[in-house]
């Protein structure tokens, strides 16, 4: 090995060899997949956000939420994230297809999202939660948001604003959330990946049926 | 057997003096800005490390929450230290291994300018929330488009003195020099295109992070790394290295089965199966690489008559080399299903990008930076003694932070993965193997406060003439210096 053309070339096609199989034949495999019709009602899936929570998702990726939450359900098997009620089926490849930037996530310092907006639908859950996490999970080790939020003093027998938080978030005090932190609930909301489909069907957690009683005996 | 640096010489060789001295200001330029973004990424890794146990840690201001400075303290650890200080210390080895002048310093003068202020931009718009959200690639497309600029510009400045050399046979540094200074355009041209400019769609989207994020650390830092403690062990040691066949197959292990084993970083429920399958395989091979490297490093200690040498170098190199092997074997083996059903999702891998980027890229690099700045000056480290904190505390703060992530990631692994009790539980669990790694970032964080005031005090004695010279120079000569003249 010593000329640089010819070192330079090996690279080069080591590296492209690589590149093949990693990037192009996955592409071709799963990254031309396509809306599916779910079993169920039969309707298209995945279905694109509304503006209001295609903003969110900008938020969370701005704010780099994946650092710490996962947005993936693995198979059952793998892990116990049914066991958690994290999700009815594992995710596809079809859950992140209209994401403009997939925040799937590789450390679990908090729960996994993929279904949070099933599992709680409240947006003033969502909103509390964002501004002191304590608030509503006295043990949480989530970082507070205060800067999404506006806080003003209130008057004494003066009331908040309606679109305030809960007196209980704050006592005193009117919290109000900016556009962001409105943006990223109605992003937190949306997040559902449990539709039935045909490649991801729900796996059978507990059953009374024994394998053996399941046996159907030849007739005699 | 045996590879030696003093192979025949074909042209006509340019003394080491001469070498040294036409490389210093590029070599310096290079090395005082990536010293200096180190001192910056370790801060932010610092503040970011504390915010990860108390999460009530300056929360209301939006430029230092935890999900922008992580990014930030690997962007400039990555981007501002790693790969510039390897730019720096590749230079100065291949104008050395060449025996020829550093070629178009004035290039790499340029990119080195262009590099940080690509890192700078970069940094200071993901802690302003315009993040791309992919590991490793978060700066957005323009500050990327600086620092390939600059690394272009800083990588001609390398070929030029590569194609100039007067000593014609490649050494084992350079073939990993020539795949790191490739791989780096390659995958950041790739990265970029694919994933920010005319992204690719859904899960593609992690496949190709996880590609670039591969590439990154076995094709780029990894060889660099490797590149240094090729060319420094038969200088510090006296001998040449063992084997240059064993050298050889590590190599073409590297590149050839690194970049496949991407795929086992690939999430394990929406892709098929044979990618992790894949993947996990193709990194259990990286393992050679590790071995290979092994063989030549024990058996060049063996034939030494002293396997150590007194030169400052020396520790951080035969550190850094364990580092290797130890992350090597964790990352593997942490790549299995046996172990991967435990760790997943936890800070065991982190804990293994601690030990590799810390433990054995930087402290390759500071081998090569004690080992440069002394010849390039022409003059001794000021202080024995700081050298001497530098690798007590950056070695405790490595074992610190990076022992922290990892046993934190076997002991609540099984929590998170193989029960099914409360979430909350879990969350809490990390919390002492965290704030452990809190004090390792700040010994880490200390440590390179003392390299830094080492650097620039030798550095201050060993250009006092030039600087002298420079002021006469810009003020035009003192009244007393003039009459001082006139006397004589």
């Amino acid at each position: 090995m010593n000329r640089v053309p010819i070192l330079f070339l090996a690279i080069f096609a080591a590296v492209t060899l690589s590149f093949w199989g990693v990037v192009v034949m996955p592409q071709l495999e799963v990254g031309n997949a396509g809306v599916l019709t779910t079993m169920d009602t039969g309707v298209t899936y995945p279905l694109a956000r509304n503006g209001h929570a295609a903003q969110g998702a900008e938020v969370y990726r701005a704010n780099g939420c994946a650092e710490c939450h996962t947005q993936q359900v693995r198979p059952k098997g793998m892990g116990t994230d049914y066991e958690r009620g994290w999700g009815k089926r594992r995710t596809i490849a079809e859950d992140y297809l209209l994401e403009d930037s997939v925040q799937i996530g590789g450390l679990r310092l908090g729960p996994d999202l993929s279904n949070v907006g099933q599992r709680q639908p409240g947006v003033t859950l969502h909103l509390q939660h964002l501004y002191n996490p304590r608030v509503t999970v006295p043990q949480s080790t989530m970082p507070r948001y205060t800067y999404l939020f506006n806080k003003r003093p209130l008057a004494k027998g003066e009331k908040p604003s309606p679109n305030a938080l809960p007196a209980n978030t704050e006592p005193g005090y009117e919290i109000t959330p900016k556009p962001e932190a409105s943006a990223l609930a109605a992003y937190l909301v949306s997040l559902n990946a449990q539709s039935a489909v045909f490649s991801a069907p729900f796996p059978i957690i507990k059953t009374n049926v024994t394998a053996k009683a399941a046996v159907v005996s030849p007739v005699k | 057997m045996g590879s030696t640096i003093q192979n025949i010489c074909e042209g006509n060789p340019v003394p080491h003096e001469a070498v040294d001295r036409s490389c210093r200001w590029p070599v310096l330029f290079l090395l005082l800005k990536a010293v200096g973004w180190l001192v910056i990424s370790l801060g932010i890794g610092l503040i970011s490390s504390i915010k990860m146990h108390s999460p009530g840690f300056w929360s209301n201001c939006e430029w230092v929450t935890f999900g922008r400075l992580r990014p930030a303290f690997f962007t400039a650890l990555i981007y501002g230290f790693a790969i510039q200080a390897s730019l720096g210390v590749s230079l100065w080895m291949l104008a050395r291994l060449g025996k020829t002048k550093l070629v178009a310093g004035a290039s790499a003068v340029i990119g080195c300018g262009l590099l940080n202020f690509g890192v700078a931009i970069g940094v200071l718009q993901i802690m302003a929330g315009q993040s791309t959200g992919f590991t490793w690639m978060e700066m957005p497309r323009q500050a990327a488009a600086l620092v390939g600029g600059g690394f272009f510009l800083v990588a001609v400045s390398a070929f030029a003195t590569l194609r100039h050399r007067e000593m014609k046979p490649l050494y084992i540094s350079h073939w990993f020099l020539l795949t790191a200074l490739f791989c780096f355009l390659w995958f950041l041209v790739q990265g970029y295109v694919m994933g920010v400019a005319f992204p690719v769609r859904g899960i593609m989207q992690v496949v190709l992070n996880a590609w670039y994020t591969t590439g990154l650390q076995y094709l780029v830092l990894m060889p660099f790394a490797l590149a240094i403690a090729y060319f420094l062990l038969p200088k510090l040691i006296g001998k040449p290295v063992y084997s240059t066949q064993a050298a050889g197959f590590g190599f073409w292990i590297l590149i050839l089965f690194a970049g496949w084993s991407a795929l086992s970083r690939v999430p394990q429920g929406p892709v098929p199966r044979w990618m992790l399958a894949v993947g996990s395989s193709c990194k259990f091979m990286l393992i050679m690489v590790a071995v290979c490297f092994a063989v030549n490093w024990f058996m060049t200690l063996r034939q030494a008559k002293k396997a150590s040498s007194a030169e400052p170098a020396w520790s951080f190199l035969a550190s850094a080399v364990w580092a290797f092997l130890a992350g090597t074997v964790l990352e593997v083996f942490g790549a299995t299903d046996a172990l991967l059903s435990r760790v997943a999702f936890t800070t065991y891998s982190l804990g293994v990008t601690h030990l590799i980027l810390i433990g054995f890229v930087a402290m390759a690099i500071f081998a090569g930076i004690y080992y440069v700045v002394e010849r390039v000056l022409e003059d001794e480290w000021k202080s024995r003694g700081l050298i001497q904190a530098h690798l007590v505390l950056t070695l405790l703060g490595v074992l610190l932070t990076a022992g922290a992530y990892l046993f934190g990631g076997l002991t609540v692994g099984p929590k998170l993965n193989l029960q099914s009790g409360a979430f909350l539980d879990v969350a809490r669990s990390f919390t002492p193997f965290l704030g452990t790694a809190t004090l390792g970032y700040l010994l880490l964080f200390a440590g390179q406060l003392c390299l830094v005031w080492n650097l620039g005090s030798t550095l201050m004695a060993a250009t006092s003439d030039e600087r002298a010279e420079f002021c006469s120079w810009c003020c035009g000569e003192s009244a007393s210096a003039k009459k001082a003249r006139a006397s004589a």
